[in-house]
Order: structure tokens, then sequence, then C-alpha cells
């Protein structure tokens, strides 16, 4: 398990225990969650600061045709 | 102790719940209310959407905040009743974790706010955690009794970003809503620090109470009683709140008055401190109704163009 030098030898994993594996698992899954809600947040912010003038452009496009 | 031991200690057993705990979610709560007033009391039109992010930013900006403050004061935290159930000193989450979740959420929040919304309210955001975590955590609140006199300014923010949201600059109406809880700040504190003086004196922080004598610090609340119950009322003096708005919240200004003198008068004879008790809950109460009052005031002016019963029947 342990060198003499303190090293891990190779080959050798951590187990870990159930509490660990929970916690990690709900962190990965807060992680995840607040990732998306940022995509998200800047996806509808996009659509909402530039999608009223590139309708009014496609208007415009439109009536020139 | 073998490395496999280590390992396993190390491991961090966190949980989400413990991070959002970091972020002093009571302090959130306010800081949200109070930037929504900012915003809504602003002259110009809202979009719903960005409105709503704008406030998720500023409150994960405050958020942010509270964990930097929690990472630095986690020795004293330990030491004081109050404050000794947090995450770090009760071993739920380390020191290193809370900095960089502090340090992730502030950089998030500032550039999504700056980009999003605009970047005079993103740049008053970083000010504020700024303050809020070096100014006040690691430089006034260990070295003068003047700290949450200064410090509160951090707390006074929210409301002035959220003007900003809308008007993409500071009036003098939002230094207005700065002003009230400015002012507000150091009577409601001082009345917590008053009956909690023990734990501030075994963890070193200089509150008034312990440098100043609570004598001082009840006479020093006093004033800001006296000058907080006039601001009270600034909202509707400088135009944008209606005229019952403006009464109402002046009587609640002398209420806060009444409570303080009671502080003052009492002064310390009544051992249970329930004059103290009673101004720190009811400084609670004040700020929520008066910051509600102008909520109020501002969904109705703009619904109807005009403020709830503006110039009394006008």
């Amino acid at each position: 398990m342990e060198s003499g030098e303190g090293k891990i030898e190779p080959g050798v994993t951590i187990e870990l225990s159930e509490a660990q594996r929970r916690a990690r698992r709900m962190r990965n899954i807060a992680i995840g969650g607040c990732l998306l809600g940022l995509v998200l947040v800047f996806y509808v912010a996009t659509v909402v600061k530039i999608g009223p003038s590139m309708m009014r452009a496609q208007q415009m496009q439109g009536q020139n045709q | 102790m073998s490395i496999n031991d280590h390992i396993e200690r190390d491991i961090s057993l966190a949980m989400p719940a413990d991070y959002f705990d970091l972020m002093k979610p009571r302090v959130m709560r306010l800081v949200v209310f109070t930037a929504l007033v900012g915003m809504l009391l602003a002259p110009g039109p809202i979009d719903p959407v960005l409105a709503v992010i704008a406030v998720v930013c500023i409150a994960i900006g405050a958020g942010a905040s509270g964990a930097l403050n929690m990472w630095y004061d986690a020795d004293i935290d330990s030491i004081m009743s109050r404050t000794a159930n947090r995450p770090i000193p009760s071993g739920r989450i380390t020191g290193d974790q809370a900095l960089n979740f502090g340090m992730v959420l502030s950089v998030l929040s500032v550039i999504t706010l700056g980009l999003l919304v605009n970047w005079v309210a993103g740049a008053i955001l970083a000010f504020t955690i700024f303050f809020y975590a070096v100014i006040y955590t690691m430089w006034l609140k260990r070295s003068t009794p003047q700290n949450i006199v200064i410090g509160g300014a951090a707390g006074a923010f929210p409301p002035m970003i959220g003007w900003a949201c809308i008007t993409g600059s500071v009036g003098v109406e939002s230094l207005a809503l700065f002003a009230i809880i400015f002012i507000w700040t150091p009577p409601h504190f001082w009345a917590l620090a008053l009956w909690k003086m023990r734990d501030y004196d075994d963890a070193h922080v200089p509150m008034m109470p312990n440098a100043a004598g609570e004598k001082s610090t009840r006479a020093q609340m006093l004033a800001y009683a006296v000058l907080l119950a006039p601001l009270s009322a600034s909202p509707y003096l400088l135009g944008f709140s209606g005229a019952l708005v403006g009464a109402l919240s002046f009587v609640l200004g002398l209420a806060f008055l009444w409570f303080t003198f009671r502080v003052w008068k009492v002064a310390g004879r009544d051992e249970k401190l329930s004059a103290e008790k009673k101004l720190f809950g009811f400084s609670i109460a004040y700020l929520f109704l008066i910051f509600a009052l102008l909520l109020i005031d501002a969904i109705t002016f703009r619904f109807s163009g005009a403020y709830l019963l503006n110039g009394f029947g006008a």
C-alpha cells in the first residue's frame, strides 16, 4: 500500500466512502446545473438584446425586396 | 496516519447546501430586495428578463463577498457563538474551498452583469465586493471601532446597483437610498453588539461597545437615529416617491428614533437588555417596511403613472 518513502504504490486506488461519493455527486450535479444556467442566461439575454433589431432588419429587407 | 488516511480525510464531504451557506443567504435576501427596489424606482424601461438576470448577478456578487468574508474571518468566527456553526469553523468546508468559491463567483457575477446589463452597474458591484471583502473584512473590522460605520457602505450599495442597471448612472436619488441603509447600519448593528459584547471581546474585534464603552455607543446610536428620521422621507422630498409613502416612512423613522431613545434612556440598567433586543428586531422590520413601501409606490407609478396618493388626494 504505502512505500517506505511515503508514496502510494502504482496501481493502488483510493476507495471513496459512500458519504464522500454522494457528496461528490451532489457537487457535480450542482456545478453542472450552474453551468447550464449560465449558458441559458447568456442565450436568453442575447435573444432579448439583439432579437428585436434582427427582426427589424428582416422586416426592412422584406420591404426592400 | 497512513497516506490513505490523509487522502480520505482530505476528500471533501461538502454538500452544495454548505456552499450556499457560505453566501450568507439571509444577507443575500435583503440585498436582492433592496436592489430590486432601486431598479423599479429608477426612471426608464425595464426588460423583465434582464431585470431578473441583474438581480441574480447582484445576489451572487453579494454571496461571493460573503464567502470571501467567511474565508478571511474563519479564525474569529470559530470563537464567537453566533458564527461558530458557519461552514468553515464547523469543518464542512475548507478555507481554500471558500476562497476559490468566492473568487469564481465574484468574477462571474461582475462579468455577467457588465456584459449583459451595463458596466456602470458591473463596476459598482465589483467595488461592493472589494469594499466588503478587503476594506471591511480585511482592514477595518479588526482595526477600528468605526468598522461597521464605514463597512456599512457595502450593504448600502445594492439599491444603487439596481438603479444603475436601469439608468447606467448614479443619481442623487440612488444616493438617498444608499444613505438610508448607511445611516441605519450603525444603530442596527450596535444594538446587536451591545448584547453580544462578550463574543466580540473574546474575538478581539473592536466593536464600538467594547472599544468606546456602552454609554458612548448608545449616544452615537441616538445621533444616527436622529439623522435617519428625516432621511427616511428623502425619497418623497427628492420626488421619486409619493406623499403617502413619504409620510409613512417618516413615521417609521420616528418609531426607529423612539426605540433608539429607549436604548439610550434605559442605558443598560435592564440586565436583559430588552430595549436593545427590541431595537434590533424593529430595525430589521424598519428597513424591510421602508423598502416595501417604496416598492409598492414604484410599481404603482409604473402601472398608473402616479405615486400612491401623491400630494394627499391630488
